[in-house]
């Protein structure tokens, strides 16, 4: 049983770019845990994922993985942790048996047995050069070499964006797999909140380079609802009372995130449930608060 | 570490079996030269200028080919490593900056190893087709091309390695051998120049017969004496520091991440 509470902690990540700030991004993954995270391309996704590998030097704020400061146990942290990005990192002109040997040799708790077990099961050909693979295929590689080392954290940034629906089930299914193992845990970034809606125990929310929402998953889709009204109804509800409303030449409707008090504010609205695709649009439009 | 050199190692596998093709393919043609000159067509110049042709082909063949065969066996994969998302990937892994660069540079001592091997039976080879004197001073002239060679490659990976983009790391890099190929003729001109006002002439006149054979003979030839005699040592601690310096950079250059 591992001694650390959370898998990834950070507080206060600040990066500085030009035109883009990550501003004091703070969220935590409890162990045993998949968390989605989730914004629109741009938000601070990456650069998040990007600080806590090590692959950007943030400007402030704190990074921990299983309690040890990134940069402090910047190695012993890289054996137990795994990356997989949007797009295959290795080299075209390698194939899976090269791949093989390669990691093999960097990776002390690497198994050849569970890398070839993951490509025969994924139906990877293992002599064929990366270059011929097709996107699934290169996805469901990268995914292979990630749990071949014995990682207790999964750090994926956007792995299933471009994935046709089939190979992104099966991946979800590996997914939740791997969760079997009450150590292991998973940090997941994607645009696709379908995937997360179903895979997901928590979920953290940012745009524009600030963390809007982090909670669990039922939580925030249990406290948040989508109000209908007619338009002379929108008219009497208070500003505070909603995230942004869309506004339509037939009504409108409001995303709520206090459903309960709502409904008892406004008896006789129509408050439906909202998916995390209809939390993310409404808050986008936040500071507009109207839109159509 | 194994598996980065692994991952160079087959990245550059094309390249090296190339390298190591031509050198064949140019080792035919020398034999073909020298079998000219004994049966064939060159046979039928006069002596001097069938010395000539041996001498010329000689020459390429130690120089040359040495030039080629090392040319050819230093890896480099660090613009691919940045164009596959390798270098992001390989921060994720369990290994330092200094493990990644070292990777390279320690496939590349290997190479440097093996392709000092083959230059040197290359020049035996040369010695018995031409038929010449086998001299211990070309084993240095070889590390020499060898060494200046490894160290205007890793001159370039630090480049690769703070710009991450290879047309701007090319084009310093082309830059900066420029300059030292400029500031090598003209401090060639210049010492030309001197040599010709010791000897009551300057430079445009028109020189009699002999006068630069005296250049070639009082001048030139001193510091080669003295390479062979003395200097050939603070070359190779030149080479191994430069080496040093490079590598010492490339990591530093690896450390700072990209925006």
């Amino acid at each position: 049983m591992a001694d650390y509470e959370n898998a990834i902690e950070i507080k206060g990540l600040t990066k500085r770019f030009d035109g883009f700030t990550l501003d004091n991004v703070s969220f935590s993954v409890p162990r045993g845990s998949i968390m989605g995270f989730i914004g629109q391309n741009g938000a601070g996704k990456s650069t998040t994922i990007n600080s806590l590998l090590g692959i950007i030097r943030p400007d402030a704020g704190e990074l921990k993985i299983f309690g040890k400061d990134t940069k402090e146990h910047e190695l012993e942290i890289k054996r137990d942790i795994s990356a997989v990005f949007d797009e295959l990192p290795f080299h075209e002109q390698l194939n899976a048996k090269m791949l093989d040997k390669m990691l093999r040799n960097i990776f002390s708790g690497w198994s050849s047995e569970v890398f070839f077990g993951y490509t025969e099961r994924f139906q990877l050909p293992v002599k064929k050069k990366f270059k011929d693979f097709s996107k699934g295929m290169k996805m469901k590689l990268q995914i292979a070499a990630a749990l071949s080392h014995g990682a207790k954290l999964l750090i994926m940034d956007e792995a299933t964006t471009g994935l046709d629906p089939v190979v992104r089930n099966e991946i979800l299914d590996i997914f939740l797999e791997y969760l079997q193992d009450e150590d292991n845990s998973i940090l997941m970034s994607s645009h696709i909140t379908s995937d997360l809606e179903k895979i997901a125990d928590s979920v953290t929310f940012i745009d524009k380079g600030r963390i809007l929402l982090s909670g669990y998953k039922d939580d925030i889709l249990a406290t948040h609802g989508i109000m209908k009204l007619s338009k002379s109804d929108y008219e009497a509800v208070a500003k505070e009372d909603f995230v942004s409303a869309r506004v339509t030449d037939f009504g409108a409707e409001l995303m709520v995130s206090d459903r309960a008090g709502c409904e008892r504010k406004y008896s006789g609205a129509v408050i439906d449930p909202a998916s995390l695709d209809d939390i993310m649009v409404y808050y986008v439009n936040r500071e507009k608060k109207e839109w159509s | 570490m194994k598996g980065l050199i692994l991952k160079e190692f087959w990245l550059s596998r094309k390249l090296r079996i190339i390298g190591l093709l031509l050198y064949l393919l140019f080792l035919i043609f020398t034999v073909l030269v020298k079998l000219s000159i004994v049966y064939g067509n060159l046979g039928h110049l006069d002596e001097a200028a069938q010395k000539n042709v041996a001498d010329t082909a000689a020459a390429v063949m130690v120089f040359g080919f040495t030039l080629m065969l090392y040319s050819s066996q230093y890896s480099c994969q660090i613009a691919a490593d940045g164009k596959c998302r390798f270098r992001s990937y390989s921060f994720t892994l369990p290994v330092s900056e200094r493990q990644i660069v070292s990777s390279v540079y320690i496939l590349n001592l290997i190479s440097f190893g093996a392709m000092t091997v083959l230059s040197f039976v290359n020049y035996g080879l040369s010695c018995l087709i031409f038929d010449r004197e086998f001299k211990p001073i070309y084993l240095i002239y070889i590390l020499a091309i060898g060494g200046v060679s490894f160290v205007f490659n890793h001159g370039r990976y630090v480049l690769l390695y703070r710009f991450r983009n290879e047309k701007k790391a090319n084009a310093i890099f082309t830059v900066i051998c420029t300059a030292i190929y400029f500031g090598i003729m003209l401090g060639f001109t210049g010492w030309t120049s001197s040599y010709l006002e010791k000897q009551g002439y300057s430079m445009g006149d028109d020189l009699p017969d002999g006068v630069m054979d005296g250049f070639w003979k009082d001048e030139l030839m001193h510091p080669v004496k003295w390479f062979e005699d003395n200097g050939w040592w603070v070359l190779i601690a030149l080479i191994i520091g430069l080496s040093c310096l490079f590598w010492a950079l490339s990591i530093r250059a690896l450390k700072r991440r990209e925006n």
